[in-house]
């Protein structure tokens, strides 16, 4: 659908010369900072202090020393586990209670507002009470435990972006299933869910980026190297007193390339999920 | 509320309770969190230490067949690692090496056991050798032994001897007069080439901007805390020591307040910096092929610089650790054991010399004396022996932690240009007042 | 729903009872001193700095990363031919984690030999370094320059979806009624998005109260306290001073400021909305 429309406006529009400036500005701004990361990741230590934007003899050293000899590709498997597992999780709560609140009106818009407002704190505090949580469930350190903390710290936000787009859907449709006989859950999964699917993978990327950019619950929830996120491997080799620019720069780069290899299927998601509903 | 939502609370429900056996099916089990009888010790150490946590891990499990699980974390979170660890219930850290000046917050907290006892009946773990400037700061709190030192870490002044030699300067500054003039001829003289005179760790950190600090507190006599047990931060000599750090600012490689411990260390290592006051194995660093470092054979080291000729160099002890036994391990004997054979004299003799670099400083007078640290790095050993004569440490009671920070808060703020270095220090002073008591 | 709030309520019950009570790290809860910890956070011109530093910085973020990023989308939505590898591109800074967006600028702005100086340099300049982080005027638009890259393209995705999913014969008539450009814009497009806009500057806004990581990579809240945000102090205070008591309450002080003024924000949002 979005293909017929895009070529009726086509028509409308002709090529606008702002626009176009505008889109090559944002550009610039969005990818030097990018490919000079990239650069850097290149250069040695000598390099880096010396003024230059290229290396004229790249480093590929830096990046064979950060896949061979780091805990970074681990790191990064973990950050993976992490976010999806989490994301998941967290869609599993969050859009039987984003129904729950539409359906059944349950505490109106005001519910979902309430249950935002924890997202609005700076978390630091509640580590210490959320260490005691995964310590009763024996899952202190562990990358379970991480992840069962991602899914629940993200629900306030997947409930208050899935709830506009349930609102959206005709409330003919699930009542004509109940007259069926059709029970709640089985109307939530059967017919809810599969409506709503695109705004789902949405949000749920939403989420999984957020759980992979996480960096202060994850160093204080995983110690060892098995279960360690990118972000905080990170953060270890900026403290590390002989540190090298170059390999963090590496590391860096690394961490993020299989991210930006998705973005291409990230995008086209994103953009399709949120137009299905957009949080009107 | 009163209409519940019976169904979608039972959806959430079972979608919760699926997911988290899910989750614990594919995971492997918590590490540390081994039975007993399984001879295993959990070590926290900091990211400066994971070489050394290489070494003894693989010599302890030589020696004793007893496994170690080395967990590294940044410098700054060790404290509250272990200290939240042992509060939640976790326990899974049995060993540890904090920065000493944490040790009263982690006794405080009962993060810690009181090693007392066992120290003093055991005489195999030898205190005399430790080297007693360092010996009793880096473990005693209100009379209580808490731990066994680890890293001396003492900070001492590098210089590159081609950049002193390109401005006309035969010899290293003797006091922080000397050096703020050297360093400032020599900014003024090769700036544009990117050269500077010197790279001073100014990042709003206890264990950054606070070491600078306190190597000039050091060389200008002064102390943290007077022989009264009452603070001295206001002091005449901490005074000067807060003006000579600004002076030094101004013609620093810029800017201290970002450089860190990478920043000037790169800096160093690529020949652009006169002047580093750092710990003694940066030497070492400088040597080693792998660290890429330009400055091999380039380089001298002297103690740190004096508020006065006449005054002989003290050491300052910035950032030594100290080996600690977490406060609800079952593993205590072990433990013990292991810390004993860590904080030992022929542990931290080999940990001086191994390649790669381990960074540990020497804790006793035999390893800082022995023959094998002198042959291979004669220059060092000799700026080390300084901590054999009065040396100045941080306070390490109760709220020690938050008084390096209140510290080092309002020092950012003074050479970010608020305020006298009078004014700064006293609003310190009755801040350390009320805080150290 | 219980369960989800008995979780949710865990933590908060938490902050608000270390907020009441002398409490340490590693003993919660030692002595309950009332409103003591508050009052003296209250008093701290510190932490009143923090406040007042942190709502200006967010709502200077906001401002312009809402304002780029509406600007972006239009302009995607005008030219169709950039097509997906545009918009992918666009969308890199979003999937960057903090840490890397922190180690990003931070080389940038890196006095000896970062793009900044390196390319200032270039066309000319010759005077000393420039070093943004360690100005206590220049280091908080640093960091708004990395937290601005890092969240408009939020901005853009949202904005951009709900400009496809506009009705297009509303603009086409408008056109067709000779509207043009920023006119167009004006009075047809903008105040079909507009309640888009609104839910988007709430969330931006509330992101940028939250900066945290881009802060303790780049400047640890310094030169002195320029850039010490309320995030940052209540990390000082738990996990480096031990101080739970402080932490909590100055947490409580900042909802108490999150809330003052973000509320006005959601109540205009939702008025736009319907």
């Amino acid at each position: 659908m979005t293909l017929a429309r895009i070529a009726r406006q086509s028509a409308v529009n002709s090529r606008s010369g702002l626009a176009t400036a505008t889109l090559a500005v944002g550009l610039v701004f969005t990818l030097v900072p990018l490919l000079y990361l990239v650069s850097v990741s290149l250069m040695d230590r000598a390099e880096i202090t010396s003024g230059i934007v290229v290396s004229a003899d790249p480093k590929w050293q830096n990046w064979a020393d950060v896949l061979a000899g780091s805990p970074i590709p681990r790191a990064i498997l973990n950050s993976f586990i992490a976010a999806v597992l989490g994301a998941a999780l967290t869609l599993a709560f969050a859009l039987p209670g984003a129904w729950a609140i539409v359906r059944y009106r349950t505490g109106g818009r005001t519910l979902a507002a309430t249950l935002m407002s924890p997202w609005l704190l700076p978390p630091i505090v509640a580590v210490i009470p959320i260490m005691t949580l995964l310590r009763t469930l024996d899952l202190a350190n562990t990358l379970a435990g991480l992840t069962i903390v991602y899914a629940l710290v993200n629900i306030p936000v997947a409930v208050w972006l899935l709830e506009g787009f349930i609102r959206k859907l005709p409330i003919e449709i699930d009542e004509a299933a109940q007259l069926d006989g059709a029970g709640s859950w089985r109307v939530l999964l059967s017919i809810v869910t599969p409506l709503v699917a695109p705004a789902l993978v949405a949000v749920g990327i939403i989420v999984a980026i957020l759980n992979y950019h996480e960096f202060l619950l994850a160093t204080f929830l995983t110690q060892s190297a098995d279960s360690q996120t990118l972000t905080v491997v990170l953060s270890l080799f900026l403290g590390e007193r002989l540190a090298h620019t170059g390999k963090i720069a590496a590391a860096a780069v690394i961490g993020i390339l299989p991210l930006f290899a998705l973005a291409t299927v990230m995008q086209r998601w994103l953009v399709e999920g949120l137009t299905s509903g957009s949080v009107k | 509320m009163s209409r519940s939502p019976r169904p979608a609370t039972w959806t959430a429900l079972t979608f919760a309770a699926v997911g988290a056996l899910a989750l614990s099916a594919c995971t492997s089990p918590a590490s540390g969190e081994t039975g007993a009888g399984d001879e295993e010790l959990t070590v926290l150490l900091i990211s400066s230490h994971e070489g050394a946590s290489q070494w003894l891990k693989d010599e302890y499990e030589k020696k004793t067949g007893v496994s170690i699980n080395p967990v590294i974390v940044p410098y700054d979170e060790i404290g509250a690692k272990l200290s939240l660890d042992q509060q939640s219930g976790a326990n899974t850290i049995d060993v540890a090496a904090p920065w000493y000046v944490s040790i009263g917050d982690l006794a405080a907290d009962g993060s810690i056991q009181d090693l007392s006892e066992w120290i003093e009946s055991d005489d195999e773990i030898d205190t005399e050798d430790f080297i007693p400037d360092i010996y009793d700061p880096y473990t005693l709190v209100a009379g209580k032994r808490y731990g066994l030192p680890f890293d001396g870490d003492t900070h001492v002044l590098f210089y590159n001897k081609e950049i002193l030699e390109r401005n006309g300067f035969t010899e290293p500054p003797a006091t922080w007069d000397e050096y703020v003039a050297q360093a400032k001829a020599i900014t003024e003289n090769e700036s544009a080439n990117g050269v500077y005179g010197a790279a001073v760790f100014g990042q709003k950190s206890p264990l950054i901007l606070g070491a600078s600090f306190a190597n000039r507190l050091a060389g200008f006599g002064g102390e943290f805390v007077g022989a009264d047990g009452k603070p001295s931060i206001n002091s005449p000599e901490a005074i000067a020591a807060a003006e000579s750090l600004r002076d030094i600012s101004e013609h620093a490689l810029p800017t201290p307040a970002e450089t860190a411990f990478g920043e000037g260390n790169a800096a160093w290592f690529n020949g652009k910096v006169a002047f580093i006051e750092n710990w003694t194995d940066l030497g070492v660093g400088s040597q080693d092929p792998n660290t890429g470092s330009l400055v091999a054979d380039k380089w001298g080291v002297v103690t740190l610089p004096v508020g006065d000729a006449s005054v002989e160099s003290r050491a300052s002890l910035v950032a030594g650790f100290t080996w600690v036994i977490a406060g609800n391990t079952d593993k205590t004997e072990l433990a013990k054991d292991f810390i004993k054979w860590a904080s030992s004299s022929e542990v931290n003799e080999a940990l001086l010399t191994s390649l790669p670099p381990t960074g540990i400083d020497p804790n006793r007078v035999s390893s800082l004396e022995s023959d094998s640290y002198g042959e291979q790095y004669p220059e060092l050993q000799e700026v080390n022996r300084a901590t054999l004569s009065g040396a100045l440490a941080w306070p390490t009671g109760e709220n020690a932690g938050q008084a390096a920070q209140v510290l080092v808060d309002e020092l950012a703020k003074y050479l970010a240009g608020d305020g006298t270095a009078k004014e700064t220090l006293d609003r310190v002073q009755s801040e350390w007042e009320e805080l150290l008591g | 729903m219980l369960s989800l709030l008995v979780l949710g309520a865990f933590p908060l019950l938490f902050i608000i009872a270390a907020a009441l009570s002398e409490s340490s790290l590693g003993r919660p809860f030692q002595e309950w001193v009332g409103a003591d910890n508050i009052t003296r956070a209250i008093a701290d011109t510190d932490v009143v700095a923090s406040l007042v530093r942190s709502s200006v910085y967010a709502a200077g973020v906001t401002v312009v990363s809402v304002t780029l990023g509406v600007a972006v989308a239009v302009a995607l939505h005008r030219t169709v031919g950039a097509g997906s590898v545009v918009r992918t591109l666009l969308l890199l800074p979003l999937i960057t984690p903090p840490v890397v967006v922190g180690i990003v600028w931070k080389l940038i702005f890196n006095p000896s030999g970062g793009l900044l100086d390196t390319v200032t340099r270039f066309f000319g300049y010759s005077g000393p370094p420039l070093s943004l982080l360690s100005s206590t005027d220049w280091a908080l638009p640093a960091i708004a320059i990395a937290d601005v890259w890092e969240w408009t393209p939020l901005v853009t995705l949202l904005v951009f979806a709900a400009l496809l999913g506009m009705d297009p014969e509303v603009r086409e008539a408008a056109a067709l009624d000779g509207a043009h450009g920023i006119r167009l814009f004006a009075h047809v497009t903008l105040p079909a998005i507009r309640g888009v806009i609104g839910a988007v500057f709430f969330i931006r806004l509330v992101i940028a109260f939250k900066a945290f990581d881009l802060i303790v990579l780049m400047t640890s809240g310094g030169p002195g306290q320029s850039t010490t945000t309320p995030s940052y102090l209540i990390y000082q205070a738990a996990l480096q001073q031990f101080d739970v008591g402080r932490a909590a309450a100055i947490t409580l002080l900042f909802a108490l400021v999150v809330t003052l003024v973000t509320i006005p924000v959601a109540v205009i949002t939702r008025r736009l909305q319907q």
